[in-house]
């Protein structure tokens, strides 16, 4: 090669470039660590929320586990004091096992635990990554435990294709648990950096007062499908099936009842749904009820409310909320859960 | 494996490297066996049963390579193993490609009873080397090939920067690489000009390529009473899409060959600056264009040309100038050759039409050529000059867009539809698709979405492209024309340096999810 008076070896130019590259992945890799509330996803901080709550062991006598829908639609105010609400946004049955056993192995067991997960988050787990793990809920343990359970059962469906050595998903196991900034560099844009940091804080202080609840969409009405409406038939994967019967057996080796109960669905939705979803999950409950005498299902498995209780396709607005608390209250006192009397504070 | 993912980058990429140049440090031979070794790794990544179906189509034709070599004084015996050997690969695409597509077409339209549709899932780069392959055969019989060994075909064919999507390599390339001990001697420059090239291209595929994915299926998805802003900004985006996501696979695949001291054809050339469609495919996908012009254009115009001569005709260049002559010497052998490409491309009625579209296109400028009234090829006057460039540069891009909206679109019907949504039959604006895509809401994210086309258009039609950028290292063994000012030739100094540092922080950062490159499909 030629090097006029300007130029720099190659050796020299590629160190120049490595060492800019360096520089400014460091910069955003100690923000990324430092300051995840400045630029996270508005869920992190009801992640935190929770988090928050099992480890310093305000799990409750009630606790309350599964997705966001029963995250918005239980309200602990109206349900008891002794009730807590761990439901996680994008929560699969993956969440719901983890966030029992770090339950279990702290300080105070809740007397009973229901668990609210939606059919569709039974058949896929289209977030595990970018949410739960990204969020740093779980550890490289926890992660190695469900590439294993993956592979064994021959399911990708939650950590995605399995490449020789399922050296990917180790790979990524890794780089998400030393917060590897390409994973959090959307956010960090979408946040211009800092510009969540106010909201987070705030939404943290107000799901730790609330015990755990959050509202999602808060729109007077929603018409719209839900996610259930594209499912054309109830058929879970075999990870996440695992980790529910895992969840079961867990709160069955330490005497804990539990009780399933399905949130309510939109009416709009109900004409898309195909025939016999609600058959097939009910069953696959059923089943569940057969086999753990701990595990009861509760009410009807896909109970409908008007349109006008959403505040958007998936999840009930403060008035529908309300009212399905206030049904949720009789129907454990009715079914004599333990932990109640249930009703407002 | 994708190139545009982190265990490519962070884990494949530096052990497959690291290994080559220790090995080669000892004995090249086992260099090119570690190539081989972690090229069968990468096609087999996420499917172990292919290495079987790849290794299996490499003996099959290493073996009918090696036979047609043998037979060199039989003629007929030559054939026969040709046909044979175009035959068995033939078969193994029409299986993966079209074999199933066909029965579901016959079983949809209740001309075969089928209790439901079948599929098989299509082994990734399928087309790529079984035509490498074809080429290769053809080759042999023709006395381009003098000699074969095992170790070097199977890199010709495996080498995994090509593998899945091109450049379709020839052998008269690549064999005396191979076959150089020089490719073998590790060199800064090779690290630096390939790291460059795969920076650049990474950048082009995860920060601008996959920015349109959204905006491109939400026109395509839905072509119900697409208006005509929307139809517009999905063809554009489309188009400019496949620009950056194509460029940008070729680039990468280019900057890693150089990394193992390789030099591949180039492959993309700022297409969309083509003054007609001649021009254009000797710019866009060039070596697909160089293998159908070898292949399937040449063969059959000579078939044609001997016919005529048989028959008493003329080929001359004035028996080009009648109609009969045209036809049979020009027109035939492109709409034979270009239909064919386009079904290349898979087994869809679209992929046809894409073809006949090209195909009609080609012959039309032919014919212009031929038939058309003599004008100076630069006009005398700088503004007459401009605009007849831009003229001409735009009328191309637009028959380019049409034709890539039968690319795009899922059936032939879809794509008539998004074509008249283009000409505004359905309205200027406001979509049923809007209220599931905040998008167009937003005047500001429309705004800003305007600027980010008109910069890429921009980009497209005035700055030089990478290969331009690098063209003082010779990055390809085509010679790119090198038209841009000399502000724009990277150069080793502190400044691109930082430019590399920066372009390579901000791809790396992109990469967040694993988009595969369009041409994968293919």
């Amino acid at each position: 090669m030629s090097i006029d008076s300007n130029h720099l070896g190659f050796r020299q130019f590629l160190g120049i470039a490595l060492l800019t590259l360096v520089s400014i992945y460091v910069l955003i890799w100690i923000w990324v660590i430092k300051e995840p509330m400045a630029y996270e996803e508005y869920d992190y901080s009801i992640w935190l929320a929770k988090m928050t709550l099992v480890r310093e062991g305000k799990v409750g006598s009630l606790t309350i586990l599964g997705d966001s829908n029963p995250c918005a639609a239980l309200l602990p105010e109206r349900l008891g004091p002794g009730v807590v609400n761990l439901g996680l946004p994008t929560g699969t049955p993956i969440e719901v096992f983890h966030v029992a056993r770090n339950i279990i192995a702290g300080p105070t067991h809740p007397k009973a635990v229901i668990i609210s997960i939606l059919p569709s988050d039974f058949v896929s787990s289209e977030h595990f990554w970018d949410v739960g793990v990204s969020y740093g809920f779980f550890s490289l343990r926890d992660l190695e435990e469900v590439r294993a359970q993956s592979r064994a059962l021959k399911d990708d469906s939650v950590i995605g294709p399995l490449s020789p050595g399922d050296l990917d998903v180790r790979l990524k196991s890794f780089l998400y648990d030393i917060k590897f900034p390409s994973f959090y560099f959307p956010a960090l844009i979408a946040s211009h950096g800092y510009g969540r940091y106010q909201w987070n804080s705030e939404r943290l202080k107000l799901v730790l007062a609330d015990r755990g609840h959050s509202y999602f969409g808060l729109d007077k009405g929603s018409t719209l499908p839900d996610h259930e409406a594209s499912l054309k038939s109830f058929v879970p994967s075999k990870v996440l099936d695992d980790y529910f019967n895992q969840t079961l057996a867990l709160f069955q080796s330490q005497n804990i009842p539990v009780y399933f109960l399905s949130m309510p669905h939109n009416e709009a939705s109900v004409q898309h749904y195909a025939p016999g979803l609600k058959e097939a999950f009910a069953g696959y409950l059923n089943q569940y009820a057969a086999r753990y005498p701990n595990f009861h299902v509760l009410g009807d498995t896909f109970p409908i409310y008007p349109s006008e209780d959403f505040g958007d396709p998936w999840h009930l607005n403060e008035k529908g909320a309300a009212k399905w608390s206030d049904y949720v209250a009789k129907l454990l006192n009715d079914s004599h859960v333990e932990g109640g009397p249930f009703g407002p504070n | 494996m994708l190139f545009n993912s982190l265990s490519f980058i962070l884990f494949f990429l530096p052990v497959a490297l690291a290994g080559f140049y220790a090995l080669a440090a000892w004995n090249s031979r086992w260099a090119a066996a570690w190539l081989v070794a972690v090229s069968f790794v990468f096609y087999s990544w996420w499917t172990a049963s292919l290495v079987f179906l790849l290794a299996g189509s490499i003996a099959f034709n290493f073996l009918c390579g090696a036979l047609i070599l043998r037979a060199q004084q039989r003629e007929a015996l030559q054939s026969w193993l040709l046909r044979l050997g175009i035959c068995g690969d033939l078969l193994l695409i029409i299986y993966y490609k079209y074999f199933f597509g066909l029965l579901n077409w016959l079983g949809f339209h209740g001309l075969i009873s089928l209790s439901h549709p079948y599929s098989v899932v299509m082994p990734l780069g399928i087309s790529f080397f079984t035509f490498t392959q074809i080429g290769y055969l053809v080759d042999c019989k023709g006395g381009v090939v003098k000699t074969n060994r095992l170790l070097d075909y199977c890199l010709f064919v495996t080498f995994f920067p090509h593998l899945i999507a091109g450049p379709i390599l020839h052998h008269r390339e690549m064999m005396p690489q191979f076959a150089d001990p020089k490719t073998y001697r590790f060199r800064w420059e090779n690290l630096a000009v390939g790291t460059a090239l795969f920076v650049i291209g990474l950048f082009k595929k995860v920060v601008i390529a996959d920015y349109f994915i959204m905006f491109v299926s939400d026109a395509f998805n839905d072509t119900h009473g697409l208006p005509f802003f929307n139809a517009w900004d999905g063809a554009l985006s489309y188009s400019l899409q496949l620009y950056f996501d194509f460029s940008g696979y070729s680039d990468m695949a280019i900057g890693l060959a150089i990394l193992f001291g390789l030099r591949f054809p180039a492959n993309f050339n700022s297409p969309y600056r083509a003054a007609n469609i001649i021009d254009y495919w000797q710019r866009f996908h060039m070596t697909l264009t160089r293998y159908i012009t070898l292949y399937l254009y040449n063969p059959v115009a000579l078939w044609i040309s001997r016919r005529r001569m048989a028959q008493g005709k003329s080929v001359s260049r004035k028996a080009i100038s009648t109609p009969e002559g045209f036809f049979s010497l020009i027109a035939f052998p492109t709409f034979f050759s270009l239909i064919l490409a386009g079904i290349w491309h898979g087994a869809g009625l679209t992929f046809v039409v894409f073809g006949l579209l090209h195909a009609v296109y080609l012959t039309i400028n032919h014919a212009w050529r031929s038939f058309g009234p003599r004008v100076p090829e630069t006009p005398p006057h700088p503004v007459l000059r401009i605009t007849t460039t831009v003229g001409k540069v735009g009328l191309t891009y637009l028959a380019v867009v049409v034709a890539q909206v039968f690319f795009r679109a899922s059936s032939v019907r879809d794509a008539v539809r998004f074509l008249k949504g283009m000409t505004g039959a359905y309205g200027f604006s406001g979509h049923a698709a809007e209220a599931w895509t905040p998008r167009f809401i937003n005047p500001h994210l429309v705004l800003l979405h305007g600027f980010v086309l008109a910069g890429l258009y921009i980009v497209v039609w005035t700055m030089p492209n990478s290969l331009q950028l690098l063209d003082k290292y010779k990055p390809t063994l085509t010679e790119i024309r090198l038209n841009s000012p000399i502000l724009f030739e990277c150069k080793p100094t502190v400044v691109w340096a930082v430019v590399l540092g920066l372009v390579s922080a901000v791809a790396l950062l992109e990469i967040t999810g694993m988009t595969e490159f369009i041409y994968f499909r293919f």
